[in-house]
């Protein structure tokens, strides 16, 4: 499903290129549930971002379903955004300003979805995770586990065939990382291909793939 | 998707609240003054534009070509409009007017005095549109002692009663019948007008060449004006009998009459072009408030445009929120800037003495004010949503973004901010040092303790009596009569002297009067003296000039050389120091004093400073004794005096107060932003104040910043200030001449103002509790 070939990304800090990631050859099938693991400042987050199209690459080529990204043009990757991938985040990202409801719709909005059938599609994923009550309320209302399940439910809604996640249980306590896990395992296995970056090796387990990544190159993939 | 922005944008206005009412506040003041200003612009523009035909109405104008001064401005000979109405086909109606001031009406032993009155012809109401409400237009004016009211000075004087057929006694005559009532002139009419009479009063005179009536005419629709401007241009000199006259006449469209000179210039039109300057200056201020407190303010959200863009927003979708919301806001600000215009109307027409009504179905709110919210949202709100929408979301997750281009571009606005109110607050400065100068200012006579009141002819008749009475009270010090104040000699003549070098046309200014003039005003001879009045010294006419027209004259020896005034002949008897004899905005002008019989319609008295009350109740006592029948009125010389400034001060007063507006706006711009400001620097506050820093120390980094800022601006204002103030006064020939200190004072009122706004916060997070902040980071 996705391909990188000696991928390299680097910023240009005082006339010098600082690498951030270095020949990544990198290939991810259909269904898979990846973990990229590595210390602070290998270049995980910044490997999850290229292979969600948000940076572009700047050297080697990354096919994504077998086509070559850089034959995309703008509109073409804000409707793989659109329709194809969906992101989670560690600081789960939600709108502040927006109830439980309205930040889960934000992405059907984006996508034009007539008002009934969004009104049934985010009511159809509050009651698959067990947050109807939570509806109505504001994010700061909420703990951080039910917070990252409303980012996730926000990611999935379009029912995106790959979904990236950037430490999505850093922020949380382990009674409420194992059930995010568990949400993602459960999702993997209804055929969602996953990526998520992690620093627990317990984490990690849920998936069936380990990449580990060291400044800016990988060292291992199991 | 539009609900969504307009969600999110009103819950962001409720979690800000000190935020959002300093914003929605300043735009709404803002939006409210350019609104009243338009209302007064609009209300100008539309003087006269009731009329149907206003193209074709023209104004007969007088001037003299060669001193190209206007001679008579509006003022025409009584024989001219029948001889244009005669002789020029081009001209489809006609009519004269002759306005009367301080007539004394009767009706039932009830006494009014009124000044606006005039005497026309019945074609004046083809010309105009003149609405009958009782009475005929045709037949109104056809017999001599008739008079037309308007409706509301039928109300005065009729009360409910019918006033058709009733009849009027003026100036304690004859009677005079009423047989005509018309609507009212509306507020945005130049022609104020309460009562008609027929023109057939001024009796065998009207056909005379006398200079003592005004006339419109109204041309053909088809008529090319510029064609027959030429033509009609010599009607004086073509028709006159008398070989004196060489006026030139010029017909100026009545569209102009309220907005330009009677020789055309625009100087009405220069304030409308000034007040809307300052309009679209107040309105761009608040705007420039919105911009840089919605600018720091959208900095705090750029977590929320991360979101959005990976939710695949697109960039115009990006946009079109963040334009949505400061449409949002100028809306709130639109609705309570409707509820102050609302509020604040009665005292704007006070303040510039307008009658301005608002109805929903004015133009501006129509038109005027969707554009304004729309220029406002669109101004206030393209540069952050644009600047903003430009990052992307990894850019904002991993803060690798800058907001140097923002904070550099905030300056650029406060500083433009700021020099605006200091380029405002130094023009207002100058007008009023201007204003104290006129005030302060030698005008040469003694006007203390001088009354003048109206004379009428009957009263003329007896004055002599009447002079004699008064001073038999001794508070009652001098008595005097003349045609105008001696501050505002408007009459000119064409003069000739002995040893006059050419035929050049020379004018003097002239001014009818008696021995106790010079006397009452304690004006000092500078060579001979007063008139004689012995016709066995002086069998001709004697006069008496001053100092100016000497020196144009280029005479020696003045006293007793042979001078004549429009081919009245005489002798010069006595050269007086020079006083202002008009406005202090002219020169002095030559004058000539004489004493003839003609007719003088106002007695100047000096009393004494003791007891004036009583003084004056013994002058109206006598004044009825000897004329029963006038109403009694007086105005102090002083007064009058002030008021010939009344449109300075009232052009201080309208540019002070919206100095003050756009100064205040501009603070509650400065005092959001440095809230702002200190928020963001809360945490570099605490860390110093840990580190010892004193709270004066904190107070100067954290205001210094603001004061540089003040001072780009000064250096900005000064120039421009400096030119548009000179401007101003120019105006005036005797004016006050800027110093140093009229560009300091407004100067370091700013920064004592900008220095205020911004240590209220400054102090509060310098006195915060550092703890309570880290804890937060």
């Amino acid at each position: 499903m996705l391909k990188m070939q000696g991928v390299f990304k680097y910023y240009i800090s005082k006339y010098r290129r600082e690498y951030i990631l270095r020949d990544i050859d990198l290939e991810v099938q259909k269904g898979e549930f990846v973990t990229v693991m590595g210390p602070s400042g290998a270049g995980k987050s910044t490997l999850l971002y290229l292979l969600g199209m948000l940076e572009s690459i700047d050297d080697g080529e990354y096919l994504y379903k077998d086509i070559p990204i850089h034959s995309f043009n703008d509109k073409k990757r804000t409707e793989i955004h659109k329709h194809e991938i969906g992101f989670v985040f560690q600081q789960y990202h939600l709108i502040d300003e927006l109830t439980v409801y309205e930040n889960i719709e934000i992405p059907l909005l984006y996508k034009k979805v007539k008002s009934p059938e969004r009104k049934s599609l985010v009511c159809d994923i509050l009651d698959k995770f067990n947050i109807v009550a939570k509806k109505d309320l504001f994010p700061n209302q909420l703990s951080g586990g039910q917070q990252q399940l409303v980012g996730i439910c926000r990611a999935i809604i379009g029912k995106p065939d790959l979904l990236l996640a950037d430490e999505p249980t850093g922020n949380l306590n382990s009674e409420q990382g194992l059930e995010i896990m568990e949400v993602l395992k459960k999702m993997n296995q209804h055929g969602t291909t996953i990526i998520q970056v992690t620093h627990s090796r317990e984490k990690a387990a849920f998936g069936n793939r380990i990449v580990n990544l060291l400044d800016g190159m990988i060292q291992a993939d199991q | 998707m539009l609900k969504n922005y307009l969600k999110i944008a009103l819950r962001h206005l409720q979690k800000h609240k000190g935020y959002s009412l300093i914003n929605i506040l300043g735009l709404a003041l803002g939006m409210t003054v350019s609104l009243l200003l338009l209302l007064w612009v609009q209300d100008e523009l539309l003087f006269d534009k009731f009329h149907q035909d206003i193209e074709n109405i023209y104004q007969i104008s007088m001037y003299d070509e060669q001193s190209a001064s206007p001679s008579g401005g509006r003022t025409i000979p009584l024989k001219m409009v029948p001889v244009l109405r005669d002789n020029y086909p081009e001209i489809k109606n006609a009519a004269r007017y002759r306005f009367f001031y301080n007539l004394a009406l009767n009706y039932n032993d009830k006494d009014f005095n009124e000044s606006n009155v005039i005497a026309t012809e019945p074609n004046f109401f083809e010309i105009f549109d003149v609405e009958f409400i009782g009475g005929d237009a045709a037949t109104a004016l056809s017999d001599p002692n008739s008079i037309i009211l308007t409706s509301s000075s039928a109300h005065k004087i009729f009360g409910d009663e019918s006033p058709i057929e009733k009849n009027i006694i003026i100036n304690n005559g004859s009677p005079f019948t009423v047989t005509g009532i018309i609507k009212d002139f509306p507020a945005q009419s130049s022609l104020n007008i309460d009562y008609i009479l027929s023109f057939a009063v001024m009796g065998e005179r009207a056909d005379t060449w006398s200079w003592e009536c005004s006339g419109f005419v109204q041309l053909y629709p088809n008529t090319d004006y510029d064609k027959f401007a030429p033509k009609i241009k010599t009607a004086l000199v073509d028709h006159s009998p008398r070989e004196i006259d060489q006026d030139m006449l010029y017909l100026q469209p009545f569209s102009h009459v309220h907005l330009y000179t009677p020789l055309d210039t625009p100087d009405g039109l220069i304030m409308v072009y000034v007040l809307s300057g300052i309009a679209i200056l107040i309105l761009l201020i608040a705007c420039i408030n919105f911009m840089n407190l919605a600018n720091a303010r959208y900095a705090l959200r750029t977590k929320e445009i991360g979101v959005r863009k990976i939710m695949s927003a697109q960039r115009k979708q990006i946009i079109m929120q963040f334009l949505s919301e400061s449409m949002l806001i100028t809306f709130f600000a639109m609705i309570l800037s409707i509820a102050l215009v609302e509020l604040l109307l009665p005292q704007f027409c006070q303040l510039t003495a307008k009658n301005i009504s608002i109805s929903i179905s004015n133009l501006i709110f129509i038109i005027g004010f969707p554009l304004i919210v729309l220029f406002t949202g669109i101004f206030a709100g393209t540069y952050p949503a644009f600047l903003l929408s430009s990052y992307s979301s990894v850019q904002i997750f991993s803060h690798k973004f800058s907001s140097d281009s923002m904070k550099s571009f905030r300056k650029l606005l406060v500083v433009f901010q700021f020099t605006i109110s200091i380029i405002l607050i130094i023009l207002s400065f100058t007008i009023y040092q201007q204003i104290n100068y006129i005030n302060k200012k030698n005008l040469g006579i003694n006007t203390d303790c001088v009354i003048h009141l109206p004379m009428r002819n009957e009263q003329f008749q007896k004055f002599d009596t009447i002079k004699e009475e008064l001073l038999k009270n001794k508070n009652v010090l001098a008595v005097t009569t003349s045609t105008s104040l001696p501050t505002q000699v408007g009459n000119i003549n064409p003069v000739t002297w002995e040893g006059k070098p050419n035929d050049d046309r020379v004018i003097f200014h002239y001014y009818n009067t008696d021995n106790d003039f010079f006397k009452l005003f304690k004006i000092p001879f500078v060579a001979g003296n007063g008139f004689t009045l012995d016709k066995a010294i002086h069998p001709e006419i004697e006069y008496v000039v001053n100092e100016t027209a000497v020196k144009i004259m280029e005479m020696k020896d003045p006293i007793g050389k042979k001078f004549s005034m429009f081919g009245n002949d005489g002798y010069i008897v006595g050269v007086i120091k020079d006083f202002h004899n008009t406005s202090l905005s002219g020169e002095i002008r030559p004058l000539l004093i004489s004493q003839l019989s003609w007719f003088r319609s106002i007695v100047m008295i000096r009393i004494a400073p003791e007891d004036m009350n009583s003084t004056i109740k013994y002058i109206e006592n006598t004044m009825a004794e000897i004329c029963p029948g006038f109403p009694f009125s007086y105005t102090f010389l002083d007064e009058s005096i002030a008021r010939m400034y009344y449109d300075t001060r009232r052009t201080h007063s309208i540019i002070l107060y919206f100095t003050c507006l756009a100064v205040f706006i501009s603070c509650l711009g400065l005092f959001g932003l440095s809230s702002f400001m200190t928020e963001r620097r809360a945490k570099e506050i605490c860390i110093r104040k840990i580190l010892g820093s004193s709270i004066n120390n904190l107070l100067m980094q954290l205001t210094s910043s603001f004061l540089r800022w003040v001072a780009v601006a000064a250096l900005i204002a000064i120039p421009v200030a400096m030119y548009m103030a000179n401007l101003f006064l120019k105006q005036f020939a005797y004016h006050y001449d800027l110093t140093l200190i009229d560009f300091v004072i407004p100067i370091a009122l700013q920064f004592l103002l900008a220095v205020v706004t911004v240590s209220y916060q400054t102090l509060r997070a310098a006195n915060s509790n550092p703890v309570n902040i880290l804890k937060y980071e």
